[in-house]
């Protein structure tokens, strides 16, 4: 399959999986695959700007991680969680694209049988 | 001259991320694995995360099937299992080289592009 | 995790950015062959980045113009500039690597904010046109079409193809800049503008 989309529906700092998943499409581009990165649901806060992450957490800054991802790879962030979160697009990081179902749709649709859905 | 048809086999890659009690991904994952192997298939195996928990050695679970065992049945059939170094190296089981099961090699989130370019198949179980 | 983060003194001078931090991210604790790595420069370049599209050969520029972030193709990489001063890169050798070309593109943002600021710049909304009908068969037209391979190139057309990508300067091709062509001269300056012209190598 030469190409992947990782989709994240957990928050950062909460659960390692968020930051994890942009490790694999990092890793991904890396070795020349297409990688794009969907945030869903609550995966929707990784793309929020201005993160400090500190204190024990010790994570790294999962909004900056999108900033190496774009623009080989897209990080869609899905409006209606945004909406349902009272998210704005202000409130991203530049390296963000917003699209809605029907965009979203036809992402899915464009992908090719070679194409890989990984949810971490 | 005797042309023969070799059948390629398919290859399935499964991505593995919790540990192995809280949740039956394990029990999953083996089950798929083990019908696949049956079904001609390669299976690779990839612990990410919490899943670099399930390849320690010497677990005896009490009224939970020990997925140790589980795992060592499926690297005696062929499948290729690999953990992930920065995962293991932080849950603490990467300095000691006998803390897994033998035929579990620790390697790198490398080889998920690796295998997603190979694979025809690939199955995320995650929490 | 594996980031360090450094803040380096690049321009002590530096008319808009001096200084740099610097962060290399790398997935996983192995060692490997190329890196990638996050800046930010010490300023917002909100203002510069769309009159820096024109600074650099069109075919080695990628412009996102509704949210002004401009890819660039060089140095053998992808660099990225965003408004908010973040640059990223990929495919880095090593923080030195980075460092060096980040202060090359550094000089440039300082020399363009200057010129900016004496009104001596043009930027990406007034040469849009332009920039759409450029390429290299409308380049071709404009040049001597003798494939005399003084330029180093076989033909003319693929020396038109090297100037779109910028492996080519336009002052290497002598029929032209000895001013044996000069309405081919003229068809260049009506299709490119001065500005595009003088990124493409027109020192006249």
């Amino acid at each position: 399959m030469d190409s992947i989309l990782i989709i994240v529906d957990k928050a950062p700092y909460g659960y390692e999986d968020t930051f994890s998943a942009f490790y694999v499409a990092i890793a991904c581009l890396n070795r020349g695959m297409n990688a794009d990165v969907l945030l869903v649901g609550d995966g929707i806060y990784a793309a929020i700007k201005n993160q400090v992450p500190g204190g024990s957490v010790n994570y790294p800054n999962v909004g900056e991680l999108s900033y190496l991802v774009f623009p080989e790879g897209n990080i869609f962030v899905h409006l209606e969680s945004m909406l349902e979160r009272g998210v704005e697009e202000d409130n991203l990081v530049e390296a963000a694209q917003i699209i809605n179902d029907t965009e979203l749709y036809e992402i899915i649709k464009s992908k090719t049988i070679e194409n890989a859905f990984i949810r971490i | 001259m005797v042309n023969t048809l070799q059948e390629v086999s398919k290859t399935l890659t499964i991505i593995l991320t919790e540990g192995p009690y809280r949740s039956q991904y394990v029990e999953i994952a083996h089950n798929i694995a083990e019908s696949a192997i049956r079904n001609g298939y390669r299976v690779n195996l990839f612990l990410y995360m919490d899943a670099t928990h399930i390849p320690k050695k010497n677990q005896n679970p009490h009224s939970f099937p020990n997925v140790g065992e589980k795992l060592k049945n499926l690297i005696k059939n062929g499948a290729d299992v690999r953990a992930c170094v920065r995962c293991a190296t932080a849950r603490g089981h990467a300095c000691d080289k006998s803390a897994y099961l033998t035929g579990v090699s620790i390697t790198s989130v490398y080889d998920i592009p690796g295998w997603v370019l190979e694979s025809d198949k690939i199955i995320t179980l995650s929490g | 995790m594996e980031i360090d983060e450094l803040e380096y003194e690049i321009f002590e001078e530096g008319p808009l950015v001096k200084k740099v931090t610097l962060q290399q991210i790398k997935p996983c604790i192995i060692a490997e062959n190329m890196i990638r790595v996050l800046m930010q420069l010490d300023n917002e370049i909100g203002e510069i980045i769309p009159i820096l599209v024109t600074q650099y050969p069109p075919g080695k520029v990628n412009y996102i113009e509704n949210k002004q972030i401009l890819t660039l193709n060089i140095y053998k990489r992808s660099v990225t500039l965003y408004p908010s001063g973040k640059i990223s890169m990929n495919k880095t050798i090593d923080k030195e690597d980075a460092l060096e070309v980040v202060t090359s593109i550094m000089e440039v943002i300082n020399r363009v904010y200057i010129e900016s600021n004496r009104g001596d710049t043009v930027d990406y909304s007034e040469m849009k046109e332009k920039l759409s009908k450029i390429g290299p068969l409308s380049l071709y037209n404009c040049l001597p079409k003798t494939d005399c391979e003084e330029c180093g190139e076989v033909t003319c057309m693929a020396f038109a193809i090297k100037l779109l990508s910028g492996d080519r300067k336009l002052e290497k091709c002598k029929p032209l800049y000895d001013g044996r062509h000069s309405e081919d001269v003229s068809c260049l300056k009506e299709l490119l503008g001065s500005q595009i012209m003088k990124t493409m190598g027109w020192d006249v």
